[in-house]
């Protein structure tokens, strides 16, 4: 008790001594989250002109935002804590469901109420729909902890299969109650406009990875990655892996709930089936490919991932994915000289894969199946990344620019000099 | 009071006896050896001490606190830090990283404070950064505070594992086979820095181990335990020329015909 006391005494002179710094530190916080809401909107008033408001590229890079903050949360859960969570996209239904049951029975209400209070139904629309937000994340941080609290003692492979059955568990109970839409899916979600604009999403995105950064670099942060590290070890250092666990969990949980929410206002219908296990497993694929632990490698990878997907809609993105896969051949077969035997061996089934697979995507093209294409490519380059880069694009590093340019000098300094 | 009690403390694996009955008082300031052929209890007893296992029968005090029903890490909040004899450090924290996970942190730092990056959690962050560089600086490996700890040699492993243990602030620190795999010159060096850090931080340490020399050089006084029994126990100068020790590390012998 003496200690703790004396501890906190020390704190108290620190911050009068320096009061003055903290208030400009505050003032310049301010400012730059004034900065980044004015950025938004400008870039939110450009993209919109110049997409049109409901043009399908809007929606991609909608779509692209939403894709980001479920991959940087799970990371949290999977990066940083190192809980294998199959379960991501449960999360994500519990805060899509909540707050699209709110709207779709309370939210022409709200609204009016809220305009009533003497704002304009301007302000009254987003007001709600902060509300709304707010409750969806709150309906996933106590599905987060309804799973977090049992599974505590799981780990590895049973973690995943539990967090699975969780995910399992809420599609099936959505998918039985006709309230909200049941197995049908819960489509007109009329009583809000469609607000969900480029602004809200990548609001959230900025906040998602401002959030994950800002712990990461906190004792609470070093305590999630002491657990990933060695977690009997963590507990002996006196971290209460407990409560970090869990705290992972509804943190990861709390921001999946908010891409449900901007994902049911964004596209004005649910159906159970969008959160499946295909939908959670693309969110660990988000993960893994960009690198346990990297905030910028998910976040890029979930850019890359979903343009990737998109992409293979067009005849021309699946003729380009075959033309990647021959690339991707003829480099493998190039590669194999520098190899282990293990990566040989590796490598000759990637190449048989490969090959059948070319023969089968002319096959698709030419029958015009292009559905069972696009998977299939998919697949394959997914492969081909996990075979190149095994620990993901970042590894468990960061972006930084500083680093980039480091890696950049010699390229630069050749260039400059390189004629002379 | 003794700083640490343990009574008739008894630890079953299954149908396997690992300590039976072992008893152990610490007083404050103490330096105490806990010796014994492989298998004899000796991590058993350390992982008991820090929670890893539960006694069967047994009472188990700290500065007069209870500590059966505690985790190991309230165990730490109390003053109890170890080390592993296999070196358990965080791989792929920096240096500086492990040892700030064991730094503890005002209660009043919260979750809240640490992703707005208030004042207060910033004014932490920046104590326990100082603490963390000061103990590594104690421990020559400052300059080596941003390498993955992976990367470290094992000499360094070590010591970092010692460092990370401090940064609890404990009152009795559990060494568990310190200079295992270290050379000559290395456990010397070990046993002037137990020595220096013992007066620093004004610690009781308690420490297994196999090296005679580490024993014999700097514990005041050393329990002897084969078969999770307490076979012997006394001054270093006792414990080399009792027989019965002599017998449970060499073999019968005919030192008492």
């Amino acid at each position: 008790m003496k200690k703790r006391d004396r501890r906190s005494q020390s704190l108290r002179v620190s911050e009068s001594q320096s009061q003055k710094r903290n208030f400009f530190e505050m003032l310049k916080r301010i400012l730059l989250a004034i900065i980044i809401l004015v950025g938004l909107g400008l870039a939110d008033w450009i993209i919109s002109r110049a997409l049109g408001p409901d043009s399908y590229y809007l929606q991609i890079v909608i779509e692209v935002g939403i894709a980001i903050i479920l991959a940087v949360s799970l990371n949290l859960i999977n990066g940083f804590t190192g809980q294998f969570s199959l379960g991501h996209a449960g999360f994500a239904a519990v805060g899509a469901y909540a707050s699209a049951a709110i709207t779709f029975y309370f939210g022409a209400k709200l609204v009016d109420m809220v305009a009533g209070l003497g704002v304009g139904p301007a302000v009254a629309k987003p007001l709600v729909f902060i509300g709304v937000l707010m409750v969806a994340g709150i309906a996933a941080a106590i599905a987060g902890l309804l799973v977090g609290l049992p599974t505590l003692r799981l780990r590895g492979d049973y973690l995943a299969i539990a967090t699975l059955g969780f995910s399992e568990i809420i599609r099936l109970i959505i998918n039985n109650r006709p309230e909200i839409g049941g197995a049908a899916g819960f489509t007109p979600l009329v009583a809000l406009p469609k607000f969900v604009s480029f602004f809200w999403v990548y609001l959230f995105v900025i906040i998602t990875i401002v959030v994950s950064a800002n712990l990461l670099r906190s004792v609470h942060g070093r305590a999630l990655l002491s657990i990933r590290e060695d977690e009997l070890a963590s507990q002996v250092m006196g971290v209460p892996i407990t409560y970090y666990k869990v705290m992972a969990f509804v943190l990861g949980a709390v921001f999946a709930g908010f891409a449900g929410c901007l994902t049911a206002h964004q596209n004005l219908a649910l159906h159970p089936n969008d959160f499946d296990l295909i939908a959670s497993v693309m969110i660990v694929v988000m993960v893994v490919l960009g690198g346990m632990g990297s905030i910028t490698g998910c976040a890029l990878a979930a850019v890359l991932l979903t343009l990737l997907s998109y992409a293979l809609r067009s005849t021309e993105g699946l003729i380009g994915g075959c033309l990647l896969i021959g690339l991707a051949i003829i480099s493998l077969a190039l590669a194999g000289r520098r190899m282990r035997s293990y990566q040989k061996s590796i490598l000759s089934a990637a190449l048989l894969m490969g090959i059948y697979l070319l023969l089968k995507a002319s096959q698709l093209l030419l029958e015009q199946r292009l559905a069972e294409l696009r998977m299939l490519l998919f697949s394959f380059l997914l492969i081909m990344l996990m075979l190149t880069r095994p620990q993901g694009l970042f590894g468990a590093r960061e972006f930084s620019l500083a680093r980039l340019l480091e890696y950049l000098r010699p390229l630069l300094r050749r260039q400059t000099h390189g004629p002379a | 009071m003794a700083l640490l009690e343990a009574q008739n403390c008894t630890v079953r694996f299954g149908g396997l006896t690992a300590l039976s009955g072992f008893t152990f008082m610490m007083e404050q300031g103490e330096l105490v050896g806990l010796i014994g052929p492989n298998g004899a209890g000796k991590t058993t007893f350390f992982n008991m001490l820090t929670g890893l296992c539960r006694p069967a029968e047994g009472s188990l005090h700290f500065e007069g606190k209870d500590l059966i029903n505690l985790p190991p890490n309230a165990r730490t909040h109390l003053g109890l830090a170890r080390t592993f004899q296999n070196i358990r450090l965080f791989a792929n924290l920096s240096v500086l990283d492990n040892v700030r996970v064991a730094c503890a942190h005002s209660p009043r730092y919260g979750l809240a404070r640490a992703i707005l990056q208030t004042p207060l959690g910033l004014a932490e962050e920046a104590r326990i950064h100082d603490r963390a560089m000061k103990l590594l600086e104690t421990f020559g490996l400052e300059k080596h505070h941003a390498l993955p700890a992976r990367n470290l040699p094992y000499g360094e492993q070590r010591r970092l594992e010692i460092a990370r243990a401090l940064a609890t602030n404990p009152k009795l620190l559990l060494l568990d086979e310190p200079a295992a795999g270290m050379n000559p010159f290395e456990t010397q060096e070990l046993m002037r820095l137990i020595r220096n850090i013992r007066e620093q931080f004004n610690l009781t340490v308690l420490l297994i181990e196999h090296d005679m020399r580490l024993v014999m050089g700097i514990c005041e006084r050393v329990v002897v335990l084969d078969h999770g029994v307490e076979i012997a126990a006394g001054t270093p100068e006792e414990i080399r020329r009792n027989p019965k020790v002599i017998e449970a590390y060499l073999g019968e012998t005919d030192v008492e015909r």
